[in-house]
């Protein structure tokens, strides 16, 4: 293990339970650098969201650990009790998920979002309700707002979910994920859902917040722009087994793998771009990066 | 209240929560609303017509009608009121922890279910009444042991589709605990489609109570009940069907409203339900 990794990921293995069992990850290895990104790569059903969610101990009832460890800033999670677990995630470790219009409760606004999480990690706010939350709690809550970007943090603080576009709920996540000092973010596909301006924003909020804060980000993706912009190293699953890894720039100059020279051909042909011709290199994540980034965002369409 | 506003928006439903209020009123202010005591016997008064003193009559007992159905409302609604909060306490509880939890604790739990849905209401209330003897207490037993397991199912069901949402993973991975998690998301999904169920559960628990106490086994005469009315009266069927008509009236409106006001909450609460919703 890396001795200055985030997270130490040591041939997990992860067996779905329901029918004939079966292993859906296998021998699966990395590490998170502090301060860095590394992007796990793959395509759907590769086994990428299980193994984030077996990171926080979150896997779901028909998916089963049987085998590795998985290392937090120096806790094994696997020797925790369910109580410390609890306490690791949104404390050390915080995750955004995929689609940020389902992941808030429709019924609750984002003030009791994050009186729900302070009361987790150390607020004052206990069982209180939104409408009597503390001054030193809203306060962090306004701080942490202000922070992901919104100029007017009362106003997001008083809206239910349904109120806000997804890449404002995406961006409100964030800002939970900040209300704790936390040392690993785990990003799964944040930007899947969002459009083009969106997700420029929100890559941006990452890296802006990543340098800012000096934690470790994994981030799941499909998407070899997103990649090519965020990545300091990748790791490229395929059926659950980790086919290669390494830094950013060497794996787009020179894949070993098949299936990542088939993932980097598959990206660039969406822009008739060819893998190995001349014209585009072989060299560096540039080509990959301009296909797929879109420009500045104009002024008029910025959003709050 | 903008439930409420678009519950009262159709006018079959309003005038459903009209009559369930107006039989809640007269269940609460029974006392002040007749100066004649529902048990009171007056025999040289019996199986009289309406006049200005007794408005609906008198029955074989010289008692006054008017005076008993209200009185009967409150134990018709107080039996229901309690019938339907054991079950909504139990089967919370049950359903809850079975869908949650998972595994073996849900295993046990429904197959305790299966074994309470085997056992029809009348069979096991006569059961009960045959071991404990026959009063309210023994119904309310009988019809809560025969119903929570169905509605603890339901339950289980719509926790275990609402723990798999994504806001309850993200909760979790916020940190938030086991029992604040339950409180603050999954029940809050839960409840408003056990109320609707509840409520059109109302005017058949209600037909359950008044069924068993005209066979004898629920309140005992001479307290008065609609179903005991409709029992006493049944001996003067041909003379006096006016004493037959008021109780099963007053059972057929209120079944009958509760059921409208349940058909009206399941639609307000729907929103994407094509009778139009709240969030329409």
């Amino acid at each position: 293990m890396n001795e200055d990794a985030v997270l130490a990921v040591e041939s997990l293995e992860l067996e779905i339970l329901r029918g004939r069992s079966r292993k859906v990850v296998r021998n699966v290895s990395f590490s998170v650098p502090r301060g860095r990104v590394t992007c796990l790569v793959g395509e759907s059903g590769c086994g990428k969201s299980l193994t984030c969610l077996a990171i926080l101990g979150l896997l779901p009832e028909a998916v089963r650990r049987t085998g590795g460890t998985i290392t937090i800033d120096g806790e094994r999670v696997n020797d925790l009790s369910p109580e410390h677990l609890q306490a690791l995630r949104g404390g050390k470790a915080a995750m955004i998920l995929q689609n940020p219009m389902s992941c808030f409760d429709p019924i609750c606004t984002v003030k009791s979002h994050f009186l729900e999480s302070l009361a987790a990690h150390g607020g004052n706010s206990g069982r209180l309700s939104p409408e009597v939350m503390p001054e030193s709690d809203l306060a962090r809550a306004r701080r942490s707002l202000a922070e992901v970007g919104f100029d007017s943090p009362d106003d997001i603080l008083d809206a239910y979910p349904f109120q806000l576009s997804g890449g404002m709920l995406q961006r409100v996540m964030v800002a939970l994920a900040l209300l704790s000092e936390i040392r690993l973010l785990l990003a799964d596909e944040p930007t899947t859902d969002l459009d083009v301006v969106s997700q420029a924003r929100i890559l941006t909020l990452l890296d802006e917040t990543r340098r800012r804060h000096g934690m470790g980000v994994l981030l799941v993706t499909h998407d070899i722009g997103v990649v090519a912009r965020m990545a300091d190293f990748v790791v490229v699953m395929h059926k659950g087994e980790v086919v290669e890894q390494g830094e950013v720039a060497t794996l787009f100059a020179a894949p070993r793998h098949a299936y990542t020279r088939a993932l980097l051909q598959a990206h660039l042909s969406l822009y008739g771009l060819a893998f190995g011709d001349e014209a585009v290199g072989t060299v560096s994540p540039e080509p990959c990066l301009a296909a797929a980034t879109p420009g500045p965002v104009p002024e008029e369409v910025r959003i709050r | 209240m903008t439930l409420l506003r678009t519950l009262l928006s159709g006018r079959t439903t309003r005038l459903a929560f009209v009559g369930a209020c107006t039989v809640l009123l007269v269940a609460l202010f029974a006392p002040l609303l007749s100066s004649w005591d529902p048990d009171d016997i007056d025999l040289s008064q019996k199986l009289q017509a309406p006049t200005r003193e007794h408005l609906l009559g008198t029955d074989h007992l010289g008692r006054d009608v008017l005076a008993r159905l209200l009185h009967g409302a409150r134990a018709s609604l107080g039996s229901v009121a309690v019938i339907v909060a054991a079950i909504l306490l139990l089967s919370l509880s049950v359903g809850s922890v079975a869908g949650y939890a998972g595994g073996m604790v849900d295993a046990f739990l429904m197959r305790l279910c299966d074994t309470f849905l085997t056992f029809p209401t009348f069979i096991l209330a006569m059961f009960l009444i045959g071991i404990l003897g026959a009063g309210m207490t023994n119904v309310i037993l009988a019809i809560v042991c025969t119903h929570w397991a169905w509605y603890a199912r339901i339950i289980r069901g719509l926790v275990l589709s609402l723990k798999t949402r994504e806001h309850v993973l993200a909760a979790r991975v916020a940190g938030t605990g086991q029992f604040r998690l339950v409180m603050r998301h999954i029940l809050p999904g839960v409840l408003p489609q056990i109320l609707v169920l509840a409520t059109l559960d109302i005017g058949h628990m209600m037909l359950h109570v008044s069924g068993l106490s005209f066979l004898g086994l629920g309140v005992q005469p001479p307290t008065a009940e609609w179903g005991v009315m409709i029992n006493d009266a049944r001996q003067y069927i041909w003379t006096q069907p006016q004493l037959l008509f008021y109780p099963g009236l007053a059972i057929f409106v209120t079944v009958m409203a509760f059921n409208l006001l349940g058909d009206g909450l399941r639609d307000a609460l729907d929103p994407v339900g094509e009778t139009g919703g709240w969030g329409k």
